[in-house]
């Protein structure tokens, strides 16, 4: 719309100030009844058992690749037993979280900026507000809730999984006993990994949320828009987790240095 | 010009949407109660956004909407629930809920806001299937796999049984629909004004239908009220705007007048 007449970086700002605002009602309507709960438990099917396989896929092939990367290295120094402790950090701190949160983008932030696009187009979101129902209740918030639960829960099985990974070629191809990997893993397993490990998915599933439904719920101009909005709706969540990893890993460790 | 028996009245309403250049300018029109209206115009001239004004999905940015009296345009979305609970829209192309069946979008109302069961629920949405003229069997149907016919009735019954509505409002109800399924929609529209006494508003550029419909018109050209008045004011009006509007329609006209004599 007259929006496009501005530069790209007035168009910048002018679009991100709406999605910060966008986020705000959606916030605010987290918070407000009803709570669709089938709808949410719908969600929380579709987009994480849908999602599992391609996590735990993607978990045990990278945890793999970083395996052999590292099992050679050190190997080098004569320094295998440090796999474990070098797999956690690499793992649970930021491949965990960021593949994903990047796996998740791909599928299920296209599927709702797709969804809610369509709904908008075909006007069923005018509908539904016709029919007294708070378009932001009913289909954002039960889609954020699940995501907030969902977004963590496979981000810890891909750790487990990309841990797994590791093992085996630990055992198999670097000849590094059991007991000689887990040891590192478990004793690493510290306040600090965890709460970077968790705090990562939590804040990127609140930024899969936000930007796919804000794309969706402005998506204009038939099958044409909405199938261009689902694109920079899964451009946009990936840079954006990317961008916010690097962020949250320098301010998590300036706050709590002392507990890795 | 304010009369209070309007049932709906727009007062200088200008609105645009968010971002966007303004779509209707100073548009003023009022429709007593229990009269229907055709609300016509080329496409994107503004029609539906009439529609979502007075359903108060958006507000304007100057002027007034008035519903039965009462001034919609700085109502909090509780206060305009209980409005749009006499107003019934069937929107542009259905707009059923695509992810719900037949009968779920048929009771969707009564299944959001009222304590009945779902057997009561079924029971109220069969009855209102018959009254469209739709088989019980499709209830469990999504609406993806009707006609485009069997959607806009689908869409009509969606609307009456979720308020019992004193207005329809009606989005291209016949758009796009073969003649058959176009006739068997304009007669439920026309058995709802007449026996049910439902004041109409119809929204079309199918200009053959809306004299089906309704002996009022409102044309609606480039976001402006560009005529507003009966048939035969209609047709005499010397307007450019108007006659440009009529122009493919003549040759039909003057064929219906020839048959009216005869
Ligand atoms: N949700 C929206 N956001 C931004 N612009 C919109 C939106 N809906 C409609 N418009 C624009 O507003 C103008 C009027 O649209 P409207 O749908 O009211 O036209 P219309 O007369 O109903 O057309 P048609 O006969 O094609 O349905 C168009 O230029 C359209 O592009
Ligand atoms: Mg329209």
């Amino acid at each position: 719309m007259a929006t496009h007449k501005l530069g790209p970086m007035k168009n910048f700002f002018y679009q991100t100030d709406q999605l910060i605002r966008f986020s705000g009602r959606v916030t605010k309507a987290l918070f407000s009844r009803p709570f669709y709960l089938t709808e949410t438990l719908e969600q929380m099917y579709l987009g994480g058992v849908g999602s599992l396989w391609l996590v735990a896929l993607t978990g045990i092939l990278a945890g793999q690749a970083i395996a052999i990367n590292f099992a050679n290295e050190l190997g080098d120094f004569g320094a295998k037993n440090y796999l474990g402790r070098i797999m956690i950090m690499a793992i649970v701190r930021e491949l965990g979280p960021t593949l994903t949160g990047i796996m998740v983008a791909a599928r299920v932030a296209s599927g709702i900026t797709a969804e809610i696009g369509s709904m908008k187009s075909s006007n069923q979101i005018d509908a539904l507000r016709a029919y007294s129902i708070d378009p932001l209740q009913k289909l954002a918030v039960p889609r954020l809730v699940a995501l907030l639960i969902m977004v963590p829960v496979l981000t810890i099985i891909c750790d487990v999984v990309g841990l797994f990974g590791g093992y085996i070629i630990a055992v198999l191809l670097a000849h590094i006993s059991g007991s000689l990997y887990w040891a590192p893993v478990v004793e690493h397993l510290n306040f600090g990994n965890i709460t970077m490990g968790l705090v990562k998915p939590i804040v990127f599933a609140f930024i899969i949320a936000f930007v796919s439904l804000w794309k969706g719920f402005t998506a204009e101009g038939g099958a044409k828009g909405v199938g261009a909005a689902t694109n920079q709706s899964v451009v946009i969540t990936s840079i954006s987790i990317l961008l916010a990893n690097f962020v949250i890993t320098q301010v998590i460790f300036k706050l709590i240095k002392g507990y890795f | 010009m304010s009369k209070p028996q309007d049932m709906i009245r727009l007062e200088n309403v200008t609105f645009a949407y968010p971002g966007g250049e303004p779509v209707l300018k100073d548009v003023s029109f009022c429709i007593p109660e229990g009269e229907s209206r055709v609300i016509m115009g080329q496409s994107g001239s503004g029609k539906s956004t009439i529609l979502k004004l007075l359903l108060g999905l958006y507000k304007p940015d100057s002027g007034d909407v008035c519903i039965d009296d009462e001034h919609v345009s700085d109502f909090t979305e509780k206060q305009l629930s209980d409005v749009r609970k006499k107003m019934g829209m069937v929107f542009q192309d259905g707009a059923l809920f695509d992810s719900l069946t037949v009968g779920e979008n048929v009771g969707f109302y009564l299944i959001e806001h009222s304590d009945m069961t779902i057997e009561q629920v079924e029971e109220k949405v069969r009855e209102m299937l018959g009254f469209v003229r739709l088989e019980e069997s499709i209830m469990d149907r999504m609406p993806e796999e009707l006609s485009g016919g069997m959607q806009r009735r689908v869409a009509i019954a969606r609307a009456l049984l979720a308020t019992a509505p004193k207005i329809m409002l009606y989005d291209e109800p016949t758009t796009g629909l073969d003649p058959e399924s176009s006739t068997q929609v304009l007669h439920l529209m026309d058995q709802l004004t007449r026996e049910r006494n439902i004041a109409t508003i119809v929204v079309t550029h199918q200009f053959l239908d809306a004299l089906a419909i309704a002996d009022k018109f409102i044309l609606i050209d480039k976001g402006s009220v560009a005529f507003d008045g009966s048939l035969p004011d209609l047709q005499s009006s010397s307007d450019k705007r108007v006659l440009t509007f009529l122009e493919p329609f003549r040759a039909s006209l003057k064929l219906m007048e020839r048959r009216q004599f005869v």
